[in-house]
């Protein structure tokens, strides 16, 4: 086990290394020099020279790249080009609004599949079922940035049922969350469906009724603790999508969270902010994969007892 | 591509089979997803190939003085433009056509490059393993560990005049890992396979492999995999154009016409809608089509949306075993005697028929079957894997999995017919009057609940007691099927038992209510020759010491020889010979019974010995004969027996069997 | 079975089609309004404004002492702006160009002299007033009873460390330098200084609008604190400082009697159609930068209210010199392009709102500005012709004109359209579609590839900052001596008939030579809703929430 978590962070360490580097060296070799971006078109040079001095990016690009180096263990994501806020204290001011965001967005989407999963599971090929394939199939179809509009269109400006940005009480996580689960339930429904299809054909589903359990046991409990374990691994390999998908919709609904702060900063150039936010993500998707294998071996007593 | 390498295509799932590609064509055509989304999709490509013929006016020509004209439905609309007009009064038709064009261009040479990238990462991989192999792989795993579109956002975000090759590039390189885990995984199924192995020695060259022997196995599933990603590609794209990071205007994509939509899109909602639903119908056709075609073309690929669940085969059959029975036709005739036999009869099994509804075929699993178990006696099924002795099991507590039913006959249990019974009478039933155990052990127990919690769980379903009192009831149950620390056992998982220590589980779980009727599916088949004896006789014990009736499902005709009191032989589906067990072993009458002993030599009848194989196989399923079934595997072979199945005659008392030999039929020919 | 399958299979087919259909109905039935050209936008000339606004601050200065109590009632409310540019700087003063940072300033900081109306005379503000001593001197007399945000008083030091600073006359570099002419205060008693300029500085007092009066202690030892935490004298004081949203709560000490509103919150919002939406659902207060495309929806409804002016912000084709030698060369090249563009159509078609054709290179509202003749009105056979004069009837070279998407209003279809009149005429635009970042690289690179440029260029209001960037000193200048010798004259005569005179020649000549392609003078609009009442909004993009009020 320990073992297992040392390779694991090892290998963690190095996808974080690797993307942040690529993206240290992207930004700054594309085009888009920050300190114009940050005066009128036409500046005079010494006014650009004088900006680039403020913000550091004078200095051989090397130099900065081993700064920024030296920084990352110290926790000094290093400043702002904008305002100067340390970047590392603005990313942990917004990270829990994407966390709550995510959270939010996974248990009301593993909720809907597991309902809906189970639902059409149970009637395969019937027509709730088809119901379901059929949402399945539209929502996989449907780019999520669109209906986010058409949901604020309909619910916000048109009928003001629903705030149509910020983050302020629960009323405001309807829409953000509704686009976000459209995107992910397809994959979890699938996920649940086929799963339960495959587990209530097992042996001790049948040995379980054979027993006389009740139907709804042996469902809920039986089929549901084995049919639910695929779910949490796909639920870590979809943080991604949903860390994808929270910067359109955090884009959309005005939400304060790290997708905004990195779309604002690749906007208005703000390299040691895009860093920052990229690495928040890459850290966040590979701890969360990490802990979702090991919840999957605290889930299921094979992997739990054999690692010991 | 998230969602992609996420959907399940699992390498292990897809490495096992090169898919069978005979009338691809025709097999495609019957599937209707396949139908409607292809031409769906079929529809969008020429419309975009067609746009220059199509489109009402050029995409690019602008007229201010008619711009945010209403599409013609919509009051003020012409139809001079059909769907309205932009800003810039730009036919929107026409920029949704030549849209099509460069998001479908786009697409598709995205998911070029990455199949081709993936197919020859997979291929050089799978054939070098090695360090190669090692390095591609990891490299892959950590670039699905990340998510893409960050990168994408990252690296498009600052290239200035984005043309249509940057898209290309940045949308279809990342997915290569998807095609080369499949491809890779595919050529280490195929490369030791036989032929391969043969190519190999015979001194094909490695190139010469590829093309000739692996190629032809992975086309379809990179060719599946293929159209997913360019349907997942074009929501990328609009998705990426929607963020600002597309294809720089004027060029129309779908996603620009969107993101160029959605500034209009609250005084003039069409503009945004249009390309919205454009972009959803196609994502939505090449989903269809690609659904349709991985359920023919590689349905080990699990990623269908639309298929039709496959159905569940009865435990012990195969397909082909099913589907060998749906053709065979039958006398409609009893075929087991209902003779008097001693005790009384708790169960009566008449005219017994189950069948299975397939999309095209309906196999009948079991047909006209009778038989009787009496009080305190145990009644042996014998027959091979897929002779209908299981299901026949199965339908007593009404257990056959969906869409299987039963079609005919009637099972008496004490006076009362379980076909007919409510769901809930049935539950009521099961496990207190009726009692089951399994073949396999292990994964007949929950494997995620201990095996305590599984006794609990049933004892408090049927007893009125406290979780304790419950667990002192189940470690006395253990205690009486020879479990020596019963406490240990109760808290371990059944992947922690040996098979004999989990079958003993499953019987003392079965026996805790003492039920009248015990039925055994092959109890010890899983088990090695030692368990199998002890847990057999621990299960004669027990059911002697509470007058159960048992069930004894088995292929091991020794086993029954030993443990039954009649015995039933079973042959694709059908009743072959019934009778006691000694008359039946001392005298077997009808010759499939006769090589089922043949095939066990009589000294170790005791042994418990595995029973021999017969020569040949069991009739082709797609062409059953009309005749007797076990005909082409007869020794005693005669002409009738290919055109007539022979019904059932008394041999001696309570002894029947069903063989031309000894029927009346036979000797009409002979007249 | 056979039959059902059929039936699921319509079924399926029926789903799809009426989903087809429905989505786009629906959205044909949301209500749209008949697409019409908006004239009706509010011009806010100020005049009446500033007449009050002088008799209120007369009032207070007799009124307000430094100890007074706030109003009874006191300030009530929280108002929350929208806007569309970036918080790009630090508060670290004189550090940045950011018009942002400049608006949002505007509530923290007072300046010595204000200009409610950009092309008039200014009026008091931290100064009460002022005269020229000679050509680079002036007197301020400065009020007395100001007090700064954190307690300290307001006097002749503030300005001598504010103004030295700013102007780049101190040691340490400063990034409105560029604004100024070096200027020295000399402090004559506590409440009177004389700032004394380097050379002539006809712009003086239009600069000091812009450049904020911050004290001379936090300059000497609270530099680093206040890059956070500003300390000015103006109406409101800065609470939280987030990267995309500063919160600012009601000064009651302020000079000129304390705000109405309690809260003032500005935030950034990248995208319009998420500000409009907020604004509708009644999460915003005010909105800044309304796109045209919006501009109906706001004026279409009762609860919203629509603030266009004019902006003091000229937006043409910049030519990068050098790019297109047949443009450098050739007057007459140049005015066909000119004359090819439909720039009314580019007006009433796209920008629309308060934005107006530019009839000079400094826009309407700059101090002396005068219309130039003739008005270059579309004419696609006087440009053919002045393409035949040129030499070049067949339109000449092919050229890159480049927009940035997401940058100007409507910056893709304006250059779209723009490509397509020069098409008429023959020329051959080709247009490049970038972002900001990517098209500052191209004009700045060595091997930039871009002819024209498709950018703006705004002011406080005074033709020198305005004029300045057809100077020698930035990329758009082509070696014209006479442009720089008039520039220089509009920035260093003091006389106001002189520097009208000099300023009209500049604009002749600039309208006559056309070394760039004039095209409109930007509309800006700010929507709010109907319960926020007296927010000012000034064509220099100056917002101004003090005298602001909501009800609830």
């Amino acid at each position: 086990m320990l073992r297992y978590s040392l390779r694991r962070t090892a290998q963690m360490v190095v996808v974080v290394f690797g993307v942040v580097t690529l993206v240290f060296f992207i930004l700054r070799l594309a085009s888009g020099d920050p300190a114009r971006m940050m005066n009128p078109p036409g500046q005079q040079e010494e006014i650009i020279q004088l900006t680039r001095e403020k913000i550091g990016t004078d200095r051989p690009l090397m130099v900065q790249y081993w700064d920024y180096l030296l920084g990352l263990p110290q926790g000094d994501l290093g400043k702002s080009f904008h305002g100067g806020h340390p970047v590392l204290g603005e990313l942990l001011k917004v990270f829990p609004n994407t966390a709550m965001l995510a959270v939010a967005t996974i248990l009301f989407s593993s909720t809907v599949a597991i309902l809906l999963g189970i639902g059409a599971a149970l009637r395969a090929n019937g027509a709730f079922d088809r119901l379901v394939l059929v949402y399945v199939s539209v929502a996989l179809a449907t780019p999520s940035f669109w209906l986010a509009i058409v949901l604020v269109l309909i619910f916000s400006v048109h009928f003001d049922w629903l705030p149509a940005i910020d983050m302020e009480g629960p009323k405001s996580f309807v829409l953000p969350v509704l686009t976000l689960a459209v995107m992910l339930t397809p994959v979890l429904i699938r996920t649940v469906r086929q799963s339960f299809l495959e587990t209530l054909s097992d042996d001790h589903i049948r040995a379980a009724r054979a027993r006389g359990i009740p139907e709804h046991r042996v469902i809920l409990v039986h089929g549901l603790k084995v049919a639910a374990l695929p779910l949490v691994t796909l639920i870590g390999l979809q943080l991604g999508m949903i860390l994808a998908g929270s910067y359109v919709v955090e884009f959309i609904f005005n939400w304060p969270g790290i997708g905004k702060l990195t779309l604002d900063a690749v906007a208005g150039r703000d390299f040691p902010m895009v860093q920052g936010g990229v690495l928040v993500a890459a850290l966040a998707f590979v701890i969360v994969n990490f802990v979702v294998d090991l919840a999957y071996a605290a889930l299921d007593p094979r992997i739990r007892m054999s690692a010991k | 591509m998230t969602d992609l390498a996420t959907a399940g295509i699992s390498p292990e799932a897809v490495a096992a089979s090169a898919p069978a590609r005979t009338h691809t064509l025709r097999q495609l055509l019957k599937r209707r997803t396949f139908v409607i989304g292809a031409a769906g999709l079929t529809i969008i490509v020429l419309i975009a190939l067609a746009a220059p013929f199509l489109a009402p006016h050029d995409p690019m020509t602008q007229d201010l003085g008619k711009g945010l004209a209403p599409p013609f439905w919509a009051k003020g609309g012409s139809l001079d433009h059909p769907l309205g007009t932009d800003t810039l009064g730009r036919d929107v038709a026409s920029r949704l056509m030549y849209g099509a064009r460069n998001s479908l261009v786009i697409a598709l040479f995205a998911v070029l490059i990455a199949s081709v990238l993936g197919l020859v990462a997979g291929l050089s991989a799978g054939f070098s393993r090695g360090w190669w192999d090692s390095l591609l792989m990891r490299f892959g795993d950590v670039q699905l560990a990340f998510p893409f579109i960050l990168l994408a956002i990252a690296i498009l975000g600052v290239i200035s005049d984005r043309s249509a090759v940057h898209l290309i590039l940045v949308l279809g390189i990342p997915t290569w890992i998807l095609y080369a885990r499949v491809v890779r995984s595919r050529v280490l199924a195929e490369r030791d396979k036989d032929y391969v192995l043969g190519a190999k020695s015979i001194g094909a060259s490695r190139m010469r492999q590829m093309w000739r022997y692996i190629l032809p196995s992975v086309w379809s599933a990179v060719l599946v995999i293929a159209m997913l990603d360019f349907g997942f590609v074009i929501l990328l794209e609009a998705t990426l154009s929607f963020l600002g990071f597309g294809l720089t205007p004027p060029t129309p994509s779908w996603g620009s016409i969107l993101a160029e939509g959605k500034r209009n899109m609250i005084i003039s909602p069409w503009l945004a809608v249009l390309p919205g639903l454009a972009i959803m119908l196609t994502v939505l056709a090449i989903n269809m089509t690609a659904d349709g075609a991985a359920d023919v073309l590689d349905p080990k690929l699990k990623i269908s949306v639309f298929r039709r669940t496959p159905l569940k085969k009865p435990a012990n059959a195969t397909w082909t075993d099913l589907e060998g029975r749906a053709a065979a036709s039958t006398r409609s005739q009893p075929v087991a005697t209902k003779d008097e036999m001693g005790p009384p009869t708790l169960l009566e099994v008449s005219d017994l028929s189950v069948e299975f509804p397939l999309p095209d075929k309906v196999v009948k699993a079991v047909r006209h079957v009778s038989f009787d178990v009496h009080r305190g006696r145990t009644l042996g099924i014998v027959g091979e894997s897929g002779s209908g002795k299981s299901v026949s099991a199965f339908s007593i507590i009404q257990l056959i999995e969906p869409p299987g039913r039963v079609t005919s006959g009637e099972v008496l249990f004490e006076g009362r017919d379980l076909t007919r019974i409510s769901n809930y009478d049935m539950a009521q039933l099961r496990g207190i009057k009726i009692g089951m155990i399994f073949q396999n052990p292990a994964s007949s127990l929950n494997p995620v609940l201990s095996i305590g919690s599984q006794m609990v769980e049933t004892i408090r379903l049927h007893l009125k007691v406290s979780p304790a009192e419950a667990r002192d009831i189940g470690s006395q149950a253990l205690l009486n099927v020879g479990i020596g620390n019963p406490q240990a056992i109760l808290s371990r998982y059944p992947f922690q038992l040996s098979g004999g220590m989990n079958q003993r589980v499953m019987i003392a779980m079965a026996m805790l209510t003492r039920p009248d009727l015990l039925i055994a599916d092959e109890p010890s088949s899983a088990l090695d020759v030692t368990t199998q004896a002890v847990v057999l006789e621990r299960l004669r014990e027990i059911t002697r010491e509470h007058q159960t009736s048992l069930i004894l499902i088995t292929h091991d005709i020794a086993l029954v020889a030993e443990f039954a009191d009649e015995i039933l032989v079973m042959y694709a589906g059908q009743v072959c010979e019934v009778g006691p067990v000694r008359s039946v072993i001392d005298d077997a009458r009808h010759p499939y019974t006769r090589a089922l002993l043949q095939s066990v030599p009589r000294a170790e009848i005791e042994s418990g010995k595995r029973l021999q194989a017969i020569p040949g196989e069991p009739p082709d399923p797609a062409e059953l004969p009309p005749g007797c079934p076990f005909a082409d595997r007869c020794v005693s072979v005669m002409g009738i027996c290919r055109q007539v199945n022979p019904s059932q005659v008394r041999v001696r008392p309570h002894h029947d069997v069903a063989c031309h030999l000894w029927s009346s039929d036979k000797d009409e020919e002979k007249v | 079975m056979k039959t059902k399958m059929k039936t699921n299979r319509w079924k399926l087919l029926a789903a799809f089609v009426i989903l087809t259909l429905v989505v786009p109905l629906a959205a044909a039935c949301v209500p749209t309004q008949e697409p019409e050209v908006i004239k009706e936008t509010v011009v806010v000339t100020e005049k009446e404004t500033v007449e009050v606004t002088k008799v209120v601050k007369e009032e207070v200065e007799v009124v307000v002492t430094p100890t007074a109590p706030p109003a009874p009632e006191g300030p009530s409310g929280s108002v929350r702006f929208l806007i569309a540019e970036n918080f790009w700087a630090d508060w670290d003063p004189y550090q940045h160009t950011a018009q942002s940072q400049g608006r949002i300033e505007g509530q923290i900081f007072d300046y010595l002299v204000d200009f409610p109306d950009t092309a008039a005379p200014p009026v008091p503000m931290l100064a009460t007033e002022w005269k020229p001593i000679d050509d680079r001197t002036w007197e301020f007399k400065l009020r007395e009873g100001v007090k700064f945000h954190d307690g300290s008083t307001f006097d002749a030091e503030d300005v001598k460390a504010s103004i030295e600073l700013a102007s780049g006359a101190t040691d340490k570099p400063s990034l409105t330098a560029g604004d100024w002419i070096k200027t020295t205060v000399e402090i004559v008693d506590s409440y009177t200084v004389r700032l004394v300029s380097e050379k002539p500085f006809a712009a003086l007092l239009a600069q000091l609008q812009d450049t904020i009066i911050v004290s001379a202690e936090d300059l000497a030892n609270n530099a680093e604190a206040i890059k956070s935490q500003p300390n000015g004298t103006g109406p409101f004081r800065l609470v939280e400082n987030e990267v995309d949203r500063k919160v600012m709560e009601a000064n009651l000490d302020y000079w000129q009697g304390p705000p109405q509103i309690k809260t003032l919150i500005w935030e950034f919002v990248q995208d319009p159609d998420t500000r409009l939406a907020a604004l509708m659902a009644g999460q915003a207060d005010a909105i800044d930068r309304v796109p045209p495309q919006h501009l109906r929806v706001i004026s279409g409804s009762e609860t919203l209210k629509l603030i266009s002016v004019t902006g003091i912000e000229s937006v043409n084709l910049f030519v990068k010199p050098g790019r297109l030698p047949l443009w450098d060369e050739n007057p007459a090249f140049r005015e066909a392009v000119v004359r090819s563009i439909d720039r009314e159509g580019l007006v009433t078609g796209l920008v629309q709102g308060a934005s107006a054709v530019a009839t000079s290179f400094l826009p309407t509202r700059t101090l002396y500005h005068k219309d130039g003749d003739p008005a270059y009105t579309k004419d696609i056979e006087a440009a053919k012709a002045l393409l035949a004069e040129a030499g070049v009837p067949d339109g000449g070279p092919e050229f890159e004109l480049w927009v940035a998407s997401g940058f100007l209003p409507r910056a893709d279809e304006v250059g779209a359209a723009i490509a397509a009149s020069m098409q008429e005429a023959g020329l051959k635009p080709k247009i490049v579609t970038t972002d900001l970042g990517a098209m500052i690289d191209d004009i700045f690179s060595e091997d930039g590839t871009g002819a024209m440029y498709h950018i703006s260029w705004s002011s406080n209001g005074d033709p020198t900052p305005h004029a300045r960037v057809y100077s020698a000193s930035f990329a758009w200048y082509f070696g014209d001596e006479e442009l720089q010798r008039l520039i220089d004259l509009v920035a260093t005569t003091i006389d106001p008939a002189a520097r009208e005179e000099a300023t009209h020649d500049l604009q002749d000549l600039l309208w006559k030579q056309l070394w760039h392609v004039p095209l409109y003078n930007s509309d800006f609009s700010i929507a709010h809703s109907a319960k926020l009442v007296g927010l000012e909004v000034r064509p220099n993009f100056k917002t101004l929430f003090y005298q602001a009020s909501i009800t609830e």
